[in-house]
């Protein structure tokens, strides 16, 4: 492995796992995430412009590994439009919102979770999320639309945000 | 922004960081990704060595007369296990194959910061270099076959630029197919053409120009992951779902079987050398209709699965094994030799086998003295067992 892409993973590993966390919403399989998205970036090594500053493409490898790996398990994952055991939050504690957020996120189908973490996590402008999910400005419009509507209705926003 | 956006927005980014259960994850990385490579290349680049072996072998012997040689009679004495292989490159050594009479390796530029490589044609004897090529990357495989070198990498998943680089030793035009969406992941040679695998369909390319001939797609839309032509011209492919045959003359599929093993190289006749387990199996996918105990020939006991297979020049057989089924730990590896004593009775790999312990080279080279080549953590090495 070059050292700059050593270096890049022994200083970002945690934080890539973190990443990799908010998209597929399971910690165990972020790990596996994260090493199958550096592999291909290992073996494409060659190709990564900016050898100096590989965040941008490594996240990009995980968003899409991410969306490769559900394609592949969709059969045995479903998403569901309820959540089983959503807690109910009180408008009292910041934590437990924001954990149930990340658990409503989670629910949320692969390519909707990736939009909203894209923008959202990542600041990314419309554009540069189209850009990196390969598709239309108008598609993450309507996907982070669609994405949000349906957070609002599973996290029961009125009690939460009053 | 309104008020879910600003709690997704905090949510996400007070997310708490993950225990980690990789202590070492660029070694963890390394690993697969040299595991990668060797899944990739499944039999492809092996399988080549041996099926050009026939016609690398009166040629090296001939130019054995220009350094010192190996030739003479054949050992009698059983093989030591403390012969250990000689390190013919230090530094930057990717992959070694044979052909047309000489060594080809493929190493890293040193003065590249792309990861471009070097062809180098070796003196299969001295292994001094007499020739070399420049090539651009991706460079992660190499086979000689229709009197070329050909290169590949690329297009594997999310980055789906692959490249195909040919060089023509002889003084013909070198040429490439680059920068289109392909996973270039197995070249076969059958029928004067190169067969090449490209992620979604297999393409006949005329070995002069790298005019696309034929574009077969294979059944289910399914991904291929190795590429053997037979001794007996017989061009099989191997899919995540099956093997499946292309007759060479009318580039269409002709045959699919029910076998996921990998594709390790052609066993002559019209059998492939392919894992079931932890046995290496010559395999004969035209016969499985009939029945696995039908298709079956040679079978062999190793300690796991299987990663390399090339034929000696003394009818013997190198094989890297795994001692596990993990095969992201390189040290369970080795490079085993076995006789054809050994083959033909059947015999398991054990503690007499000639053995290099923790060699896992993906590519294997056996010479015209009964010795085989690989690159192995950037070193060149030769082994005689």
């Amino acid at each position: 492995m070059d050292a700059r892409l050593a270096d890049y993973v022994r200083g970002q590993w945690p934080s890539l796992v973190r990443y990799a966390t908010a998209l597929c919403g399971d910690a165990v399989e972020a790990e596996e995430l994260v090493q199958t998205a550096l592999v291909r970036v290992t073996l494409r090594w060659p190709f990564v412009r900016d050898k100096d500053d590989p965040g941008a493409y490594v996240k990009r490898a995980i968003v899409h590994a991410n969306i490769n790996r559900w394609r592949r398990v969709r059969s045995r994952e479903l998403p569901t439009e309820t959540l089983p055991d959503i807690g109910i939050a009180d408008g009292s504690s910041s934590f437990a919102d924001q954990d149930a957020v990340r658990r409503a996120l989670a629910a949320l189908p692969p390519r909707q979770r990736a939009v909203l973490v894209l923008r959202y996590l990542d600041d990314m402008s419309e554009q540069e999320a189209a850009n990196v999910l390969g598709c239309s400005v108008g598609t993450i419009k309507s996907q982070t639309h669609k994405g949000l509507t349906k957070l609002r209705a599973t996290f029961a926003t009125d009690e939460v945000m009053q | 922004m309104n008020d879910i956006e600003e709690l997704l927005r905090e949510s996400l980014h007070s997310a708490p960081t993950p225990e980690t259960r990789v202590t070492d994850p660029v070694a963890t990385i390394e690993r697969r990704a040299n595991r990668a490579r060797a899944f990739i290349a499944g039999g492809a680049v092996a399988v080549v060595a041996v099926v050009t072996a026939a016609i690398v072998v009166p040629l090296q012997l001939a130019n054995r007369s220009d350094g010192p040689s190996r030739v003479g009679p054949i050992a009698t004495e059983p093989p030591s296990k403390d012969d250990l292989p000689d390190a013919w490159a230090k530094g930057g050594s990717q992959l070694v194959t044979s052909g047309g009479g000489f060594l080809w390796h493929l190493r890293r530029d040193p003065a590249s910061t792309s990861g471009a490589g070097i062809v180098d044609k070796l003196d299969p004897v001295t292994h001094q270099r007499v020739g070399s090529w420049p090539v651009s990357a991706p460079a992660d495989f190499m086979a000689y076959g229709l009197g070329r070198v050909w290169v590949w990498g690329g297009g594997d998943g999310g980055y789906p630029d692959g490249e195909l680089q040919v060089i023509d030793p002889n003084g013909g035009p070198d040429g490439s197919l680059g920068n289109r969406h392909t996973a270039f992941n197995g070249v076969a040679f059958a029928n004067d053409k190169a067969w090449v695998t490209t992620g979604k369909a297999v393409w006949q390319l005329r070995p002069t120009d790298l005019q696309i001939l034929s574009s077969t797609s294979l059944p289910g839309g399914s991904q291929q992951v190795g590429a053997v032509a037979t001794e007996s011209g017989q061009l099989w492919f191997r899919t995540d779902k099956s093997w499946v045959r292309i007759d060479p003359g009318t580039h269409r599929v002709v045959q699919t079987v029910s076998w996921r093993g990998w594709m390790l190289g052609a066993a002559g006749g019209d059998a492939i050398w392919t894992n079931d387990g932890s046995r290496l199996v010559a395999l004969s996918p035209g016969l499985l209709s009939q029945g696995q105990s039908v298709a079956e020939g040679v079978r062999i006991q190793t300690p796991g699965p299987v990663t390399a297979v090339s034929g000696s020049i003394q009818d013997g057989l190198f094989v890297v094994a795994y001692a596990t089924n993990d095969l992201s730990e390189d040290k369970n590896a080795s490079l085993y030799y076995l006789s054809p004593q050994q083959i033909s009775s059947g015999a398991a790999i054990d503690d007499k086998t000639p053995t290099v312990a923790g060699a896992h080279p993906y590519q294997l080279a056996a010479d015209g003295a009964g010795g085989v080549n690989y690159s192995d953590d950037d070193s060149g090495f030769h082994w005689v067992p």
